[in-house]
């Protein structure tokens, strides 16, 4: 799939000689299309701004929601700040991980699953909290009920 | 009984279902502030309601919205205002929740400011992780654009204005409005100089631009449609109006709460259904930036916080018992501005990470006498020693001092914890640390 055609319509939205706006919306559509930020993708989006792709990638590199090799299916974000680990958020990432076998800022071999850790979502209510593919957030979780949510997200897939 | 004031809730506590969509948001009133502001009054005008009214941002400043407004020099075109809808501040939940469930309300809100200084276009500058805010946000700019009020001849005016929104791919410090706007420009956020790049002057693309916080703007519909002396009915002289409260940590029901500013905290722990898991020991007042506290006998507005030497910041507000390790809050905190720290100035880039190696040092046990006073001497020299939070240290920005008057209010009002972990070789609360 070619960016161009959603590319221009992004591009629209800000006034003339300002396209570089829609650099961080473009990086969204190749994590989107390809699974992660891939090298092709940033050089088609430096392309279609006209700037070259090392600025792409020196943008691309400042934000945390960005990878840059390939992760699993489903991003899992487990919140390890104030809120969230007074409510025993480390209980939580523990669970999980034993679960899935893998730590954080790790994929599973199945390829299903990526779990980070990251700072606060703002869902301080629900803390302990998780959210998965930076969509739904849910909490407050157990360790139990984390496990029995992250079963029902693979066997709906 | 203590109970809420609902302004800027009540719409999405009425109708919980679909408080979000245009039909059920018209059918309570949504729009008619706009309305009222491009039929009634000249734009200057509404400049002057709004400064007549005494709002002031809810985003953490607390800077007067009027006196915002007001500040762009005349006869400078095109102009822009940028919705900050990039909160971030560990534990406020506030403007989340607005967004997911009354999209309209900030939308109605950033055309009344964009009428009143007359700008060409509103960017909504929405944090990356918020997916259904995101979604709700678009579907709404669609609907209200096919009503009428956005686009050409806004609610059938002579103004005409275009809503977009903007995503962020995860970064804190891009809600700071000048590193919001360098990276809406599509660069690093990292905050710019000023002078020259006060918003106001040189803003968006240059341009003069207002930056308001969702909240702030959802406020202002309220003001249209029920005037200024309604809203000083509410909160302080000096800090009118209701406000928003996201509510967390060791309580029965954590939330947000809308309450008139000044509201004493104690009040606010109890809406929020009290502590639970063991009495009182900290509170983090107003966000993680914020000059700690031991107790909830303040009252929640501007002045009197900062008279206290914190802030209110952005109405967060996290209880915590006499379980929860200080050290561990610290430490927690000061990961946290660490891995913000966007790395332009070196205080803070270097300073946040020194500190968190002394505290992860502190935290795990292996402490070594001296430390806290390394720790401070860390802290201090982010910026100046000062138990007061005082604006403008040696940074672009406020995030290194936010980490260091955090940090070290924590060991002010519980040294005894930091030494006992030093002294102890372990952590007296049996928690768990991290190190990374």
């Amino acid at each position: 799939m070619n960016l161009s055609a959603e590319a221009a319509a992004l591009i629209e939205r800000y006034p003339p000689g300002r396209s570089r706006s829609a650099l961080v919306p473009l990086l969204h559509l190749v994590q989107e299309r390809d699974g992660y930020v891939t090298e092709e993708g940033m050089t088609e989006v430096a392309a279609i701004l006209e700037i070259t792709t090392a600025q792409v990638l020196s943008v691309a590199t400042f934000y945390t929601m960005f990878h840059f090799k390939p992760k699993g299916r489903h991003v899992v974000s487990l919140c390890q700040n104030i809120a969230c680990s007074l409510n025993g958020a480390e209980k939580l990432i523990d669970s999980l991980e034993e679960h899935l076998g893998i730590k954080c800022g790790e994929t599973t071999s199945d390829g299903q699953f990526t779990m980070e850790r990251v700072e606060c979502l703002a869902a301080c209510d629900l803390a302990p909290m998780l959210q998965i593919d930076y969509q739904a957030m849910h909490g407050p979780l157990s360790g139990h009920a984390a496990v029995i949510l992250i079963e029902s997200v693979r066997a709906n897939d | 009984m203590i109970s809420e004031t609902l302004v800027v809730k009540k719409r999405w506590i009425e109708y919980p279902e679909d408080s979000f969509k245009l039909e059920r948001a018209l059918a309570d009133g949504a729009y008619e502030g706009l309305r009222r502001a491009v039929t009634d009054h000249k734009p200057d005008d509404v400049i002057e309601i709004v400064k007549a009214s005494g709002l002031r941002g809810r985003g953490g400043a607390g800077f007067s919205t009027g006196t915002k407004w007001g500040l762009l020099p005349a006869d400078v075109f095109p102009r822009y205002v940028v919705v900050n809808d990039d909160e971030g501040e560990p534990c406020t939940f506030k403007d989340r929740e607005l967004t997911e469930r009354d999209p309209h309300a900030i939308i109605e809100g950033a055309l009344i400011c964009a009428y009143a200084v007359q700008a060409a276009a509103v960017y909504i500058y929405v944090r990356g992780e918020f997916g259904l805010g995101r979604r709700r946000l678009e579907q709404a700019i669609s609907d209200a654009q096919a009503q009428g009020m956005i686009g050409a001849n806004v609610a059938g005016s002579d103004f005409s204005c275009e809503v977009y929104v903007h995503p962020g791919a995860g970064s804190y410090i891009c809600g700071e409005e000048t590193a919001l706007l360098e990276s809406h420009e599509g660069f690093r956020g990292q905050p710019r100089m000023r002078p020259p790049f006060f918003p106001a002057l040189k803003g968006l693309y240059h341009q003069p631009t207002v930056v308001n916080n969702v909240e702030t703007l959802a406020t202002l519909p309220h003001i249209l449609r029920n005037g200024v002396d309604w809203f000083r009915s509410m909160g302080t002289e000096k800090s009118p109006g209701p406000k928003i409260f996201s509510v967390s940590g060791h309580v029965a029901r954590p939330a947000n709460y809308e309450v008139p500013l000044g509201t004493p905290m104690s009040d606010l722990l109890e809406l929020a259904g009290g502590m639970i898991g063991g009495e009182l020991k900290g509170v983090i007042p107003g966000g993680a930036s914020s000059v700690w506290r031991r107790d909830a006998d303040i009252a929640l507005d501007f002045d009197t916080m900062g008279e206290a030497g914190t802030i209110l910041g952005s109405g967060a507000v996290t209880f915590m018992n006499r379980g929860a390790c200080m050290v561990e809050a610290a430490l927690i905190t000061a990961r946290f501005f660490n891995h913000e720290s966007c790395g332009k100035c070196t205080p803070c880039r270097e300073g946040t990470w020194w500190g968190l190696k002394i505290l992860e040092r502190i935290a795990s046990g292996r402490g070594k006498a001296g430390d806290v006073d390394l720790l401070l001497g860390v802290c201090n020299q982010i910026c100046a020693p000062s138990l007061k939070w005082v604006p403008g240290g040696v940074c672009f920005c406020l995030l290194g001092d936010s980490c260091a008057y955090a940090v070290r209010s924590a060991i002010e009002l519980f040294r005894d914890e930091f030494d006992a972990h030093v002294a102890e070789g372990a952590c007296p609360f049996k928690q768990e640390v991290r190190t990374s």
